[in-house]
């Protein structure tokens, strides 16, 4: 079933992660999870195709992991997409400036749109 | 020559000149006491040298047997001429020499101010010369009084001695009253001159007061003679009693000693109060001056010189007056003034004092002019520490909105004509380290801006609470977020796959789940929009829309929800004739959603909402009417503030949150636009918006 991409899915509140994983696995994604900042820039060295990154993170918070990320050049053209409930403006502009692709509010989001974007990022929409 | 300067008298007059006159340039450094001395040592010098010539004289006539009246006579006349009159001269123009620059420059200032105290030296200068014109003027009568006995023969067979002695004796009184009146003079001179320098620094508008000198008239100088004429008889007089008693009774040695004796000490005493007379011709006037000028002095300004004589001395008496008059004057009009400041000052001073808010006063510098108590707690400084000083002394600046490093530069940029912030808010150290968020206002400045005037408010407690609700609402949005996107997100995710297996209760129930969690998804999410603009952590990205497109959008979204209910929206509309509007549309979009959704709300079922544009010069309009339960007259005005419910019974189900008109508004006033709602209770409700249609950035804060 797999389309052999690989997503890393770094989210430390379990239902969602549970859910949003079942979810790509459906649509025929490998899902690699973390559930801290520190674990997703760990796996983020084993070459996923996309992360999806919460901002609330314990250890190391979104915003550093993506700094990280950034910072690194085997991790630096991996897309992120920003998966947060954290809705300021300040923050927001601070993910994109530091190379985001996207800022979701997961609120405001259903799991299928998820997967949409997912889809649409990797060309496969 | 100087025989002709010593018969020149000279007073003083002084005037006070007008102001635009222009004030010498040089100011001659002249002691006073160098000329004096110099003056008193001619005296004595001469005194004495004539007194050594005349003893010889004597003694060799004593001496020389058969030397006739006529010849010693002639002798004293060539001891004058030759030695006393020479002298004189000689001695006085030798001590003065040194002084003659002073006196040059005292000649080229004819003009001076009185602080120069030329007045006094020049005075000083010619006084004592006038005594050596009286030393003359006696010596001279003498001479001729004694000559004409000598030529009468009345005195033919005394011995020249007698006359010596006598003469002698004449001679010492005159000096002796001579050097009291000069020392009497001078010391009067120098006090008056210290007084005067004193009035001149006490006050000011005295300092154009300005000494003219002025030479004695003739008949001055004949009145002056006249004086000396009883003197004069006197002299004759001695003369001729020691004559006659040496004639007719020349065995009688005790009444010719009684005789000389008693002549001397009667010659001596007259002398005496003769120059005590003169001197205090002189002196009387100088007193009154220096009596004067000492009450002013001591600050009586009510003294004034009565005075009366006939000489220059009334004209000072005069001026000095006028001056007090004038200094009088201004100084009542002063005084009214002053009364007046006094009382704007306590006025002002307890209205600064009464104010809560800190109030500064700076001068271009940046240094303090004035803090009133609540800017000295704020600061925490006191007004004399403060007090022309510069604030960055006292505190420290911990964060400013333009990173600033000192207050000063703060301040500077506020007062800047060209800045458009007139506020600011700091957070500052001050020396005891208390750290304190200030709101400054600047910007008010007074007397041609030599004056800035700023307004201190410590705004630490509105800031920490600022900060604490920011955090709070901050964490209780995500932590509130996170459980409903998991029930959101399972719902949303459960729905489609488990539709086909449940019966309708059970369907219903699913629904009223997923609604309920939608209800609390928008409720977190308009609660934090709300913070957000209430923070100013939003800002609206204006760009062009048509309302139009919007409220179409908008009712076709809700057109589900309206269908429910079998209500029907209508909406006629022209968008030709509207104007394009600079707003956010998200934010626009919500409004409408917001108010289409609450007339849906609380319209009962098969009625119609009206939605409708309307246009002015300044803005667009929207209203959006329904047939409602509509909302009492009594609650209008709360209906747009935070957490209002308008409370009734009517409603059971789906109640408003309290939050969804509270957060229209805001982000109508965000865009400078206006809402309104009418209402009556039973027809309907009203709500209207309008937005600008130049809507500028600057609008929003």
């Amino acid at each position: 079933m797999s389309n052999g991409y690989k997503i890393l899915l770094v989210e430390d509140e379990i239902y969602l992660n549970d859910l949003y994983k079942l979810v790509l696995e459906k649509e025929g994604y490998k899902v690699d999870t973390a559930y801290d900042g520190q674990k997703g820039i760990d796996l983020a060295q084993e070459n996923p195709h996309l992360i999806l990154l919460d901002i609330m993170l314990p250890l190391v918070n979104g915003i550093d992991v993506l700094k990280a990320l950034k910072g690194s050049n085997a991790t630096k053209d991996i897309p992120v997409i920003v998966l947060s409930n954290l809705g300021q403006d300040s923050v927001v502009q601070q993910a994109i400036k530091l190379g985001a692709l996207e800022y979701v509010i997961k609120l405001q989001i259903e799991p299928k749109q998820i997967v949409e974007k997912v889809n649409k990022t990797l060309g496969r929409g | 020559m100087s025989s002709a300067q010593t018969t020149d008298s000279q007073i003083i007059h002084h005037r006070i000149l007008h102001k635009d006159e222009p004030t010498p340039v040089v100011t001659p450094i002249i002691k006073v006491s160098d000329f004096v001395i110099a003056r008193l040592k001619a005296q004595i010098l001469t005194s004495f040298t004539y007194g050594f010539w005349l003893s010889i004289l004597s003694v060799v006539s004593w001496n020389i047997s058969g030397l006739s009246v006529i010849k010693v006579a002639i002798l004293y006349l060539l001891m004058l001429l030759l030695v006393y009159i020479p002298t004189s001269i000689l001695l006085t123009y030798t001590l003065l020499k040194p002084l003659r620059p002073q006196i040059k420059l005292i000649n080229q200032h004819q003009n001076i101010a009185i602080k120069d105290l030329n007045f006094v030296v020049r005075s000083l200068t010619t006084f004592p010369l006038h005594q050596s014109s009286l030393v003359f003027a006696i010596s001279l009568t003498t001479i001729i009084v004694a000559s004409s006995f000598f030529l009468t023969g009345f005195i033919t067979e005394f011995e020249p001695i007698i006359h010596i002695v006598v003469f002698q004796t004449i001679m010492i009184g005159v000096v002796i009253s001579i050097i009291e009146s000069i020392l009497n003079y001078a010391l009067t001179k120098s006090t008056v001159s210290t007084t005067l320098e004193d009035l001149v620094h006490r006050y000011p508008q005295a300092r154009n007061l300005k000494i003219n000198i002025k030479r004695f008239t003739w008949s001055q100088k004949v009145s002056s003679l006249v004086i000396l004429l009883p003197l004069a008889s006197q002299l004759g007089l001695s003369v001729f009693f020691t004559a006659y008693v040496f004639r007719y009774s020349p065995d009688n040695t005790s009444l010719q000693v009684f005789i000389i004796v008693s002549l001397l000490v009667v010659n001596l005493t007259y002398l005496h109060l003769m120059g005590r007379y003169l001197t205090h011709l002189f002196t009387n006037p100088l007193k009154h001056l220096l009596d004067f000028s000492h009450s002013v002095a001591n600050g009586d300004m009510n003294a004034r010189i009565s005075l009366i004589t006939d000489d220059e001395m009334i004209d000072i008496a005069h001026t000095s007056n006028e001056m007090m008059d004038s200094i009088a004057q201004s100084n009542q009009i002063l005084n009214t003034s002053y009364q007046k400041l006094e009382e704007e000052h306590t006025r002002l001073g307890l209205v600064l004092r009464g104010i809560s808010d800190g109030i500064v006063a700076l001068n271009p510098q940046n240094k303090v002019q004035l803090i009133n108590e609540a800017a000295q707690l704020i600061f925490d400084v006191s007004a004399n520490e403060a007090f022309n000083k510069n604030l960055d002394l006292f505190v420290s600046i911990e964060y400013s909105p333009h990173n600033a490093i000192v207050i000063s530069k703060v301040i500077s940029h506020l007062n800047r004509a060209d800045s458009k912030d007139k506020s600011v808010e700091l957070l500052i150290k001050t020396r005891s380290g208390n750290k304190k968020w200030l709101q400054i206002n600047g910007g008010g400045s007074a007397f041609n801006n030599e004056l800035n005037i700023l307004t201190v408010r410590d705004i630490t407690k509105s800031k920490e609470l600022e900060e604490m609700k920011l955090d709070f609402v901050t964490m209780a949005a995500h932590e509130l977020r996170t459980p409903i996107t998991v029930l959101h997100s399972y719902i949303s995710y459960l729905q489609p796959q488990i539709k086909d297996f449940v019966n309708v209760t059970q369907s219903k129930m699913l629904y009223q789940i997923q609604d309920s969690s939608e209800q609390l998804r928008t409720l977190v999410d308009r609660l934090l929009s709300i913070t957000n603009i209430e923070q100013n952590k939003v800002s609206f990205t204006p760009t062009p829309i048509k309302i139009v497109d919007l409220i179409v959008k908008t009712i076709d979204e809700l057109q589900p929800i309206a269908n429910d209910r079998n209500i029907q929206i209508k909406y006629e509309h022209n968008d030709q004739g509207l104007p394009t509007l600079m707003a956010d549309p998200l934010a626009i979009k919500e409004v409408i959603e917001n108010l289409v959704t609450n007339a849906i709300k609380y319209s009962p079922e098969k009625s119609t909402i009206t939605i409708s544009n309307d246009l002015n010069n300044e803005m667009i309009y929207t209203s959006i009417t329904d047939c409602g339960i509509g909302i009492p007259a009594e609650d209008l005005p709360h209906l747009f503030t935070r957490f209002y419910r308008v409370p009734t019974n009517l409603i059971n189900t789906n109640a408003g949150t309290g939050v969804g008109l509270y957060l229209c508004k805001l982000i109508i006033n965000q865009h400078g636009g206006i809402i309104k709602v009418d209402s009556k209770v039973g027809v309907g409700s009203t709500f209207t918006f309008g937005l600008p249609i130049k809507y500028e950035k600057d609008t929003h804060r």
